[in-house]
């Protein structure tokens, strides 16, 4: 009998964990070209120019929620490289309780300055992902590169490498998003309007923490979308 | 509060001790704390071992010809004797003088302009230099992935055999950070087991008159940048700092190195322009020295007769640390890859 209770407890502790895990609200990354999906190494037609953009990838980091002015809750290891050519793009469970009260989102842009400077760390931060700068300290907070056939670029291929995480070049940006609790949520980044109108006017090239990288970081707009 | 700080401060000195206790890192008496983060990366002896094996394997490049030890040996103070500027593949010339490795756990940032923020991360410039090694990270992984030995190593060192990015760049440092030079007659001198002869007693005096203010004991380096006042080579045309901060007022700053094992790390400066210690010297008494950015310890020279010169050379020549020199433990680990 004891041990028959036991075991129902242990089923209960199991439902109640599998309960939070579906209503856990999830965060998505999505990238689009003229109100559409974007896919990576499709030719798009700008009219005067043909663009394809062959990688875009970015980090997002210290996901946060906040009930006012209380931090609420914060993920843990929380660093996510988002790759554009990943359709779905990796999805971020908020592994919270379904009775969590909360009212907004807070998460950077980019990768904090502690991190920066605090020496080589592992999973979407590591090295080898090609987000790092190996002749000079840093993350490559954003890469967006390809080709654009009637562009003044001299080899026709543009390349973005945002980053820089000290003054006066800190790219690094927190965002702030009011949610609901239970909300499921989608950022989006319209690459169209981000490449077309803010970034090929002004360069092909930012490969470096720079006036013009943090121009750039302050172009790259996050549009929320509820599912 | 005090209590949580009280907590923090007695789990860094258990920490510490565990590190002592094992041998694998030792602060001299006479030394600063270090400024590398070691709960970061705690140190291992397997961890070490790979780290050596690492940086003595040419694997690393994209031709398999250059190791770190190319431009670092050990008998050198892990410098490149004789040569004014790094080599790498295909013989390429780069456009530094590759700096002496030790106490490498003291310093704040690497490279000539400061560029590295971090010792883990400094092997990745010259792993990824077109005129070092040509290689990257990612490739390296690759690499190791196939050989027998290393997954192995990896094994032993992390507790299982996958190799990645951050322990290849935590290996190496935890290698570099055992090359501690603390052991010369100089700072048997400071111990007091040994005493300066008199010349080099005259030669320490002129020392802390006219260098300490940069070559800071017992480091030999404050850790910041300067502008010694060197003519700017129009070859080269190195901004030196201001390339990574592009402040105009850090133009031709470069970081303050060492002056431990100075007899055997020529030739000297940044590029690597002086053969001799006599020639640093003499440049640094010609009264030429004019720039907006010259360092303020410089704006009078250093004035000093050919006999102040000679006793002043001969202390440097006391930072000499032949246990470092000749340490086998830091030597071409010939008994690991022949396991």
């Amino acid at each position: 009998m004891r041990y028959c209770l036991f075991f129902v407890a242990v089923m209960m502790v199991f439902r109640n964990v599998d309960a939070q895990n579906q209503r856990s609200p999830s965060i998505r990354f999505s990238h689009f070209w003229n109100n559409e999906q974007l896919f990576l190494d499709r030719p798009y037609s700008t009219g005067s120019d043909t663009i394809t953009i062959s990688k875009l990838k970015y980090y997002v980091s210290n996901f946060q929620l906040f009930k006012g002015q209380k931090l609420v809750w914060s993920e843990p290891n929380s660093y996510h490289l988002i790759d554009g050519s990943n359709k779905s793009g990796p999805e971020i469970k908020l592994n919270i309780s379904d009775t969590m009260k909360y009212d907004h989102l807070v998460f950077i842009f980019g990768v904090d300055s502690l991190t920066q400077s605090g020496g080589v760390k592992g999973g979407d931060l590591d090295p080898t992902r090609g987000m790092y700068w190996s002749w000079q300290s840093g993350y490559i907070h954003f890469k967006l590169e390809g080709t654009c056939t009637t562009c003044h670029a001299t080899d026709k291929e543009f390349q973005f490498h945002i980053g820089g995480y000290t003054y006066p070049f800190n790219t690094i940006r927190r965002l702030s998003w009011p949610v609901s609790p239970g909300e499921n949520i989608e950022f989006s980044i319209d690459i169209e309007e981000l490449l077309t109108k803010k970034l090929l006017p002004s360069a092909f090239h930012i490969m470096s923490p720079s006036v013009k990288a943090v121009a750039a970081s302050h172009s790259i707009h996050f549009l929320k979308t509820e599912k | 509060m005090k209590k949580s700080f009280l907590l923090a401060a007695s789990a860094i000195l258990l920490l510490s001790f565990v590190w002592i206790q094992e041998g694998l890192f030792h602060k001299p008496a006479n030394f600063p704390d270090p400024v590398y983060n070691f709960t970061e990366n705690r140190l291992k002896q397997e961890t070490i071992d790979l780290g050596r094996a690492l940086f003595y394997d040419p694997i690393l490049s994209n031709t398999n010809t250059i190791s770190c030890a190319s431009c670092h040996s050990s008998y050198t103070a892990f410098t490149h004797v004789d040569h004014a500027l790094s080599h790498g593949i295909f013989d390429s010339i780069g456009t530094r003088n590759s700096p002496a490795l030790m106490n490498l756990a003291w310093q704040k940032s690497f490279m000539w302009d400061g560029a590295i923020n971090n010792l883990d991360m400094q092997s990745l410039a010259p792993i990824s230099h077109p005129a070092e090694m040509g290689s990257s990270i990612d490739s390296v992984v690759f690499r190791l992935k196939k050989t027998t030995l290393y997954p192995h190593m990896f094994y032993q060192a992390f507790g299982d055999s996958e190799i990645t990015g951050e322990r290849c760049l935590k290996a190496i440092a935890q290698f570099v950070l055992t090359l501690v030079s603390a052991n010369s007659t100089y700072d048997k001198v400071k111990r007091g087991e040994t005493a300066f002869t008199e010349q080099e007693e005259k030669g320490y005096y002129l020392f802390q008159q006219h260098c300490n203010s940069c070559h800071t004991e017992p480091l030999f380096t404050n850790g910041e940048f300067e502008n010694n006042g060197l003519p700017v080579d129009s070859r080269l045309r190195d901004p030196g700092r201001a390339k990574i901060t592009q402040n105009p007022s850090d133009s031709f700053k470069f970081k303050v190195p060492t002056l431990r094992n100075i007899e055997f790390s020529y030739p000297y400066m940044h590029d690597g322009r002086f053969k001799r210690l006599s020639d640093v010297l003499k440049h640094y008494g010609s009264g030429k020295l004019s720039s907006p950015t010259l360092s303020v310890h410089l704006i009078n020279g250093i004035s000093l007769s050919s006999e102040q010169r000679v006793d002043l050379i001969a202390f440097l020549l006391t930072l000499t640390d032949k246990d470092f020199l000749f340490e086998t433990k830091y030597a071409y680990p010939n008994e690991i890859y022949s396991r």
